[in-house]
């Protein structure tokens, strides 16, 4: 083993153990340290934390396909007046954002605030995208990120 | 719950409403459980029996200049040569040998069965236009021509063999964006001139607003023509039409496809009495169609007057006694539910309406039974032989489906029937391309009839 090799190894093992050994000593974390100074970082970007669960839950979430049967069912579309509403109400629009950010959420407010819970979109839903679901996990996590 | 009855259809498109309202004809009683709608909603509007030369993707090949170049006969004899496991094939008699005998084996068959669903639902309100025996070409929403052998009345009088010379006008909706106008009237007038039918006349685009506004960031034409169900919306709607064309040379109008979604034939009719002109709407693509949406709602309709139950509920599982299936396990809206019958018709689709998952390989998500492709079960063969890597190339992938004999009863892994009382219909089935083949509403037709039929012979039985 040549000189650089092994003080490559040394610095690895220096770390690893350092680290493992502070993590059995009582937290000694300092406010505005290590931790803070990440979230700050991201702060602006507002993103926040998922559960499991939540996290579990998002592949269901995936599943639309934009057919848009939903929005030809869906009471808030449906006439007379609908069409000038602001912002527009389409349930697809919920149906496709997972593609979207979470921090980018809130601009779906306007049609989620509005959501009647009736359930017609999810019944026509060819692919069982849980939309009510993703309508209460929607208003849920864009209260939070909404920007100032 | 707890549905007992004669029959149980799993699945509510084409295929299975089709089978349900056969077996009801019959005097039998039948619950169709649909999770929800598939792949007949989102339809765009064609009713294809042989849209092809035997399943090459010919669509656009076929030429003005040289007529159709359909020839039935020929075309199914080259279909069920070349695909020999497409369900056509368990239609015709094939020891005849000829072509002829073969169509005429084929015929009359798909004459009643297709009559059946298309009274049926011209009686729902939604009538279809055309013969097995023709194929007619129909403006796209692109400007391209779509040939199909039926198609519902709106599009069907766009079939451009019968425009007479003059003025033809394509009317968008500001907001609508999935029908640029200008386009599709450029695109149309080139391939007409092209293909050497300088007699269309002139062409020319409109845009009309709809009087009551417009919603922010664009509409589908669903929405529209939900607005458009509505009498007083209708009749200010044709009117900014009618003024938007003032002093226009109309014989043609190629209306957005918007007219409405329950009574898009009274907006039609009204048109046309105002303008002067003959109006009809393009066939546009999947996902915005409308007219799968009318087709889905009219089947609906049909088999509430057919006095069929119909189930909104996911099938979960079921229960069987050797070779015979008992009763089937679900969640529906109201709980748990369980359903017992005597037959059973499995009519689910393929990927889009659910009948078959892709996990880990095909499957088929009701009765885990086996994918067939080329005579044998798709899971005996690697992946790869599965796919293709040109595009156009014929993809084993999008023909792998059950595979049955001529009672429809789906095979096990061992080429035996699976379950003694189950037939199968529609898309489930496999042996032919949905895309590519240009047969798929006459396979659900077809199937769906003959399922109908065989389920209420065994209950009698």
């Amino acid at each position: 083993m040549n000189r650089k090799r092994f003080l490559t190894y040394a610095f690895l093992a220096k770390y690893y153990f350092g680290h493992h050994l502070g993590r059995l000593l009582p937290s000694r974390r300092k406010p505005g340290g290590g931790l803070d100074k990440f979230l700050e970082n991201y702060r602006a970007d507002r993103i926040q934390a998922l559960t499991p669960e939540e996290r579990a839950a998002l592949p269901d979430m995936q599943s639309c396909v934009s057919c848009g049967l939903c929005t030809s069912s869906c009471v808030l579309t449906a006439p007379p007046g609908n069409l000038t509403e602001t912002p527009p109400i389409d349930p697809r629009a919920v149906a496709v954002s997972y593609s979207r950010a979470i921090p980018e959420f809130w601009s779906l407010r306007g049609v989620v605030e509005r959501c009647k819970g009736c359930g017609l979109c999810e019944e026509v839903c060819p692919t069982d995208t849980p939309l009510l679901r993703m309508v209460r996990f929607i208003d849920d996590k864009s209260r939070e990120s909404a920007p100032a | 719950m707890k549905v007992r009855s004669d029959i149980v259809v799993i699945g509510g498109g084409l295929a299975g409403i089709t089978a349900a309202m056969r077996a009801a004809s019959l005097g039998r009683e039948v619950t169709v459980i649909r999770k929800a709608y598939g792949a007949t909603a989102v339809g765009c509007g064609a009713f294809d029996v042989l849209g092809t030369h035997g399943g090459d993707l010919l669509h656009s090949a076929f030429d003005l200049r040289k007529g159709a170049q359909y020839a039935p006969p020929h075309d199914l004899f080259r279909l069920i040569t070349r695909r020999p496991a497409h369900p056509y094939a368990l239609f015709v008699e094939q020891d005849e040998g000829s072509e002829k005998a073969v169509w005429k084996s084929f015929r009359p068959r798909f004459d009643v069965a297709a009559s059946f669903i298309l009274d049926r639902l011209a009686k729902a309100g939604y009538e279809l236009e055309g013969s097995a025996e023709a194929i007619t070409p129909h403006p796209t929403a692109m400007g391209t021509l779509r040939w199909t052998n039926f198609a519902p009345v709106s599009i069907h009088r766009g079939n451009v063999n019968g425009w007479r010379k003059g003025g033809v006008v394509f009317v968008g909706i500001d907001g609508v964006d999935t029908f640029d106008t200008a386009f599709a009237s450029r695109s149309l007038s080139a391939l007409l001139a092209e293909q050497g039918s300088a007699d269309a006349g002139s062409f020319d685009a409109r845009t009309v607003t709809l009087p009551w506004g417009r919603k922010q960031g664009g509409m589908t034409p669903a929405e529209v023509a939900r607005e458009l169900d509505d009498p007083e919306r209708r009749e200010s709607f044709v009117a900014a039409v009618e003024s938007e064309l003032a002093g226009q040379d109309a014989d043609h109008l190629v209306m957005a496809p918007v007219l409405g979604i329950d009574s898009h034939a009274e907006t039609l009719h009204l048109l046309e009495k105002r303008t002067g002109a003959r109006v009809c709407e393009p066939i546009i693509p999947a996902p915005h169609a409308i007219h799968g949406l009318r087709l889905q709602k009219a089947l609906d309709r049909a088999l509430e007057s057919a006095g069929v139950r119909l189930v909104q509920a996911h099938v979960a599982g079921f229960d069987a006694a050797g070779s015979v299936i008992r009763m089937l396990r679900g969640e529906g809206d109201d709980g748990p539910f369980e359903a017992e019958a005597r037959r059973f018709v499995l009519a689910t689709g393929r990927f889009f309406g659910g009948g078959l998952v892709s996990q880990n390989g095909m499957r088929e998500t009701v009765f885990n039974l086996p994918i067939y492709h080329g005579g044998r079960p798709v899971r005996e063969r690697p992946p790869f032989a599965l796919l293709r890597e040109r595009y156009w190339s014929r993809q084993p992938a999008f023909e792998a489906g059950l595979r049955a004999g001529r009672d429809l009863r789906p095979v096990d892994g061992t080429g035996r029937v699976a379950y003694a009382n189950l037939h199968a219909a529609g898309s489930i089935l496999g042996g032919f391309d949905l895309a590519a083949d240009g047969t798929g509403q006459g396979v659900d037709a077809l199937t769906g009839y003959e399922a109908g039929s065989l389920a209420a012979k065994d209950v009698q039985a």
